[in-house]
């Protein structure tokens, strides 16, 4: 709704305020006149009782009349707070909440809830109807109560605040859609509002609406119906677009709305990958702090490159000399925890058939090497694997050769990575309890 | 912060050093600038193999196989059909011409730009600010790989996606300069 304050921007916005909203964009006597429209086709087509609920939050004082409604209503009061609270509860349920009918019965049930009616209407009774849209037409906000053009404008507006309250719910959910599925769907999603609007079918898509407020009611307790459950199926498929008063909502600009919308969301994902991004508002800035970053990251690798050729004059990579191409098989990936990284075997070709022993925490590293002697060495016990990135000079004991010094740092930086994020690599302080590093040259 | 998963650093090592192994038998006689420009590649090269799949990543390949001497090493880094496959599309002048022509409009874009903004001194906020965002994802085409024929939208998706292979790159060479920092102090003990 293009009056309510902030509502392009946020993004957990939930149910109540667009209900409230509505209510509160129609004068009470309007209210009250549209609702007696509502109530007529009622009594003409029993399939339409239904389609009251959605509003019922608001009208619960004055449809008492119809034992349908009353039905549903109680359904929902039990759950203290009516339909807004229903919601709520699905938003705390978390991942099994189901997207689609949800912004459907909303389109039909808040914003254009006069207007979605319509296609009953119309079928029940026309001239009725067509007095109905003219009214109901100041309910939603994102028309202009022209009286030119009246079923196009309810329905553009409609499917725009159908395509709002979509936003909100995948933003909510922070949903991430591919782009051209995403379109298909919204498109199809339009084509499906508007064959409800045109009337086509207007008793199937009561009778689905009403499936959808029963699952609405059970939903909280329990996920019975397939359509739910298609509907969490295609859920990541949408992608919301909101059209604001005065906003086209042809397809291009849908598109177009669609496309800085996913943009947008890019740019957020960049803010929390570039360090210092978050402070920064507004895309320029925020795309330069990103063009800095990169540069300097390439710069990095530039001077990492030199320092490398530096420190090594032969580009003789000693370990390469021992290790052949598997430094690291690609370490079961598995290895998530400490305890399971230190336990994870390195297996590599060996010239000579070397027996490994694996002591439970052990690193196994079959190394060719030219010389045939056999090598073994056993440093058991719990050894405090120095960080040999911070201090260099280290020398466990002295008779460990450079390149098990390699091995070790080597070792250790894979170990380093195999775990979570959130252990600074830097200050390691490397007490490493139980590496026993047993080798077997 | 997000992370790059453990498997592409392994993967990225292991290709680094394979690419380091296949440039150090000419290590001799090479300066310390064709050292640096080698480990450069090898580096680089390995990036784009680590993270295989991407836009970005190809258009690294794609890019490096046209330095000189750089042939080798990446048909060795890459196996010899994936080689051919990747210079398959080099071998069209047709990208590089492209390329060459987007820059140059790209310049007198830019050019124009300028004058531009001498002539008339009040623009409108919202035009500046436009501007302002396409000069600057003008720039990020120029810096991410391949990103001079994405759109905006891809370009952004690449550029994360490079931005953290990049930090997994520079994390794995600074510990590899570590070791071998290390390693030469203790040479020299």
């Amino acid at each position: 709704m293009a009056r309510h304050p902030g509502s392009a921007q946020s993004h957990h916005y939930r149910l109540e305020p667009t209900i409230d909203l509505c209510s509160m964009d129609m004068t009470v006597l309007e209210r009250q006149r549209t609702r007696l429209k509502w109530l007529k086709p009622q009594d003409f087509g029993g399939s339409a009782s239904t389609n009251l609920f959605p509003t019922g939050s608001q009208a619960d004082k004055h449809q008492e009349s119809s034992t349908a409604l009353i039905e549903m209503l109680s359904r929902a009061d039990g759950r203290d707070g009516g339909w807004p609270d229903l919601t709520a509860g699905y938003l705390a349920q978390g991942g099994g909440f189901e997207p689609l009918p949800e912004p459907a019965r909303l389109g039909f049930g808040t914003g254009g809830s006069a207007a979605a009616n319509n296609s009953e209407m119309e079928a029940a009774c026309r001239g009725l109807g067509q007095a109905a849209i003219s009214r109901s037409s100041s309910c939603p906000a994102d028309i202009d109560g022209q009286e030119e053009d009246e079923k196009g404008r309810v329905a553009a507006s409609l499917k725009g605040s159908f395509k709002k309250r979509k936003a909100e719910k995948a933003q909510g959910h922070a949903s991430e859609a591919s782009s051209p599925k995403g379109m298909v769907t919204e498109e199809m999603k339009d084509k499906r509002i508007k064959g409800e609007r045109d009337g086509d079918g207007d008793e199937e898509v009561s009778k689905q609406r009403r499936n959808d407020n029963n699952n609405t009611s059970e939903m909280s307790v329990e996920t019975t119906k397939d359509s739910s459950k298609a509907s969490e199926v295609q859920k990541p498929d949408y992608i919301h677009v909101r059209a604001r008063r005065g906003q086209a909502t042809d397809s291009h600009s849908l598109a177009e709305r669609v496309r800085r919308e996913k943009i947008s969301e890019r740019m957020k994902y960049l803010q929390d990958l570039v360090p210092g991004c978050n402070k920064i508002t507004g895309k320029a800035g925020m795309l330069d702090e990103i063009i800095n970053y990169v540069q300097s990251l390439q710069q990095q690798v530039e001077f990492l490159s030199m320092k490398l050729a530096a420190v090594n004059p032969r580009l003789d990579f000693n370990i390469d000399n021992f290790f052949t191409k598997e430094i690291f098989s690609p370490c079961n990936s598995s290895m998530v925890s400490p305890e399971l990284a230190s336990a994870s075997y390195l297996h590599f070709n060996t010239a000579q058939p070397a027996a490994m022993q694996p002591v439970t925490p052990c690193c196994g590293l079959d190394v060719p090497i030219s010389t045939t002697e056999a090598l073994r060495r056993t440093t058991s016990g719990p050894v405090t694997i120095p960080d040999p990135f911070i201090e260099p000079g280290f020398q466990g004991n002295g008779s460990l050769p450079t390149w098990d010094a390699d091995l070790q740092a080597l070792y250790n930086m894979g170990f380093l990575q195999g775990r979570p994020a959130a252990f600074p690599s830097p200050p390691f302080p490397g007490t490493q309890e139980a590496n026993n590093l047993k080798m077997e040259m | 912060m997000q992370e790059t998963p453990k498997s592409f650093r392994h993967e990225f090592l292991r290709q680094l050093l394979l690419g380091l192994k296949h440039s150090s038998s000419r290590a001799q006689e090479m300066s310390l600038l064709e050292r640096k420009k080698a480990i450069k590649l090898a580096a680089d090269t390995a990036l784009a193999m680590a993270s295989d799949g991407s836009h970005w990543s190809r258009a690294l390949i794609s890019n490096l196989s046209k330095l000189d001497g750089s042939q080798s090493l990446i048909k060795t880094m890459m196996g010899d059909e994936a080689f051919q496959k990747i210079k398959k599309p080099i071998n069209g002048a047709s990208a590089f011409c492209r390329k060459l022509g987007a820059r140059r409009v790209l310049k007198g874009y830019t050019m124009r730009m300028r004058e531009k903004k001498r002539v008339p001194p009040c623009v409108s906020a919202q035009a500046l600010a436009k501007k302002l965002v396409k000069r600057r994802t003008e720039k990020l085409k120029c810096l991410i790989p391949g990103g001079e024929f994405m759109d905006r939208y891809s370009l952004l998706v690449e550029a994360s996606d490079y931005i953290l292979s990049l930090k997994a790159q520079v994390d794995v060479m600074q510990r590899l300069a570590n070791v071998l920092a290390c390693k030469d102090i203790q040479l020299n003990e």
